[in-house]
Formats: structure tokens, sequence, C-alpha cells
């Protein structure tokens, strides 16, 4: 399968997702217009890079902003992370906040509770 | 050539007005997405905004955007057939608290949900719309739907207080004020 990568704009994430190393990465900032369309294809990249049975995944996320509609997304990448690691992938979230931005720190502690995946917190 | 006397007059207290409300920005339009950018990178060079805590800019930048994403997704169009959606947004600061104020249209039919969720939230403390929000992404973790209700939560949980109402235009849409405030010190 082909790597996953988008470039960054003012409103959609960049993406880096390669399957070979299992390196995935999402930066930026996330308010689509349209947030299905965005991220639909990254949805179904996800859904065949967990097909294909990684043995190491590491998700570095590092967002300055999403907005309540990129959560849904972002669970959903999760869940699936969350799912291959109960049949023997090792996977690794980095969750990356701006330093001060105390909510965004927070925000991964949510997530973090709520997918049940250890996160490890980097400020930047 | 023709006089523009009210014009000028509309203009000059429309600006009077702003000065008294330390209005920074103000936009009406239709807040398509080019606009919100537009609007967002503005706010980016005002220099109170640049002056401000990390965690100000990005409470008011992410009060902003749901605001604004918000009239684009629920706002109803007005009577004159076109497509377009009106709506406002006052951005003020008096050195101490960010205001953001919007209005738009919205359809009647759905202004009673509204506001049953709006007064259910103005109601809480900020824990339990924390406490609430999470709930909210729990449900939206499991559910098929991409975060129904969480826009207003997301701003309620970063703001440190929201006032709305509703008047009645005619048989089909209201008109639907929201007032944001933003304290600089944090809590």
């Amino acid at each position: 399968m082909e790597d996953l990568i988008l470039e960054e704009t003012i409103d959609t994430p960049g993406i880096k997702f390669q399957h070979k190393s299992g390196e995935l990465e999402i930066t930026g900032r996330s308010y689509p217009e349209d947030t299905r369309e965005f991220f639909g294809p990254v949805l179904a990249w996800i859904d065949s890079f967990c097909s294909s049975g990684p043995e190491n995944v590491r998700f570095n996320i590092k967002l300055n902003y999403f907005n309540s509609s990129s959560y849904k997304p972002l669970f959903d990448i999760l869940s699936k992370l969350k799912t291959i690691q109960e049949n023997g992938t090792r996977v690794h979230v980095e969750w990356h906040y701006k330093n001060g931005d105390d909510d965004m720190l927070e925000a991964g502690q949510e997530f973090e509770d709520l997918t049940e995946l250890k996160f490890n917190y980097h400020s930047f | 050539m023709e006089t523009t006397t009210d014009l000028t007059g509309f203009v000059f207290k429309w600006l009077e007005e702003c000065e008294k409300e330390n209005v920074i920005l103000t936009f009406k339009g239709d807040f398509n997405q080019e606009l919100v950018n537009a609007i967002l990178l503005l706010s980016q060079k005002d220099p109170d905004f640049r002056g401000s805590s990390t965690q100000i800019k990005a409470r008011l930048f992410g009060i902003m955007v749901e605001c604004m994403q918000n009239i684009r997704k629920y706002g109803a169009v007005n009577d004159t057939g076109s497509e377009s959606k009106p709506g406002i947004i006052i951005v003020s600061f008096d050195g101490k608290t960010y205001g953001v104020k919007t209005g738009n249209l919205v359809e009647n039919e759905k202004v009673a949900a509204l506001e049953e969720r709006l007064a259910e939230i103005k109601s809480l403390e900020k824990e339990n719309i924390k406490q609430k929000h999470k709930e909210v992404l729990k449900t939206t973790r499991l559910s098929e739907k991409s975060g129904a209700g969480l826009g207003l939560l997301t701003i309620a949980r970063k703001a440190d207080g929201i006032n709305f109402n509703f008047k009645k235009l005619n048989d089909r849409v209201s008109f639907f004020g929201l007032d944001i405030n933003l304290n600089l010190d944090l809590n």
C-alpha cells in the first residue's frame, strides 16, 4: 500500500502516514468546512493499514487546534489503533501540545481516558 | 450627484457605537469557509490579541471558529431568495475581557430546542460543563454522527459566560443573538 501524505493547509491538518515504518503523524489545525470529505480518505487509509497487520505503530498528534467536529474522526482513528493493539500490535500515541495551552493537554488526557490507549505527552 | 447624508450618518453612528463598545473586529456577511479563515487571520493581527497568553489566544480562536461554523451550518437564509445566510460577528476587548457577539437567523421550528440547550448550558457551573462535554464526547465516540451538540458545549467550556436571546421576525425565522465573554484572567 502507499503512504498517505497530505500537505497542511490553513484549515486542514498535515497528514504523514507511513505504512512501512508505522509512523503516523497529524499536524497543524483541523477545522475543515466538510469534516467527512477531509477525513473520509484518512480513515479509509487507516482501515487498510490496520488490516495489513502492522507490528509497530507510533501515532504523533501535534495539533495547534481542532474544532468540535474533528473529535469524531480523531476518535475513530484512535479506536482502530486500540483494536489492533488488542490483537498484538505495539501502539504508541504521542500527544504534542503547544507550551501554555493546557486545554490542549486536557483534550489529550480525555482522549486517553475515553480510548483506553496509553498516551505520552510532549509540549512544543 | 445624489446626496449621501443618510449613508454617512449610518456609517458614523456605526463607527461611534463600535468605538464605544471597544470593538476590535466586526464582520457582517455570509460565513463561508474562506471568510472564516480571513476573519481568523485578521483577529490574529490585532495587537491585543498578539499580547494575550497562549491559552487565551487558543480559547478565543476556538470560540470564533465554533461560532462562525455554527452560523454556516445551522443558520437560516434570509427572505430575499438568495442562498446566503446573513450573520454578524463582533469581537471586542476592554482590557480585561474579550467579548464575542454573534447574530444570525434561525428557523422558528429550531428555536425551542436551541433555547433549551442554551438555557441548560448557561445554568451549569464550569466544572459541570466540562463533565457534560465529556459525556457528549463519550457518546460521540460510539455514535455514527459526528459530534452533534458539541459545538455549543465547546464554546461554553472555553468561555467565562454566555448569554443569548431570540426575537421572532416572521412566520419563518427568528433572530438569534449569542454573547460570549472570555476573561483575560485564567480561572
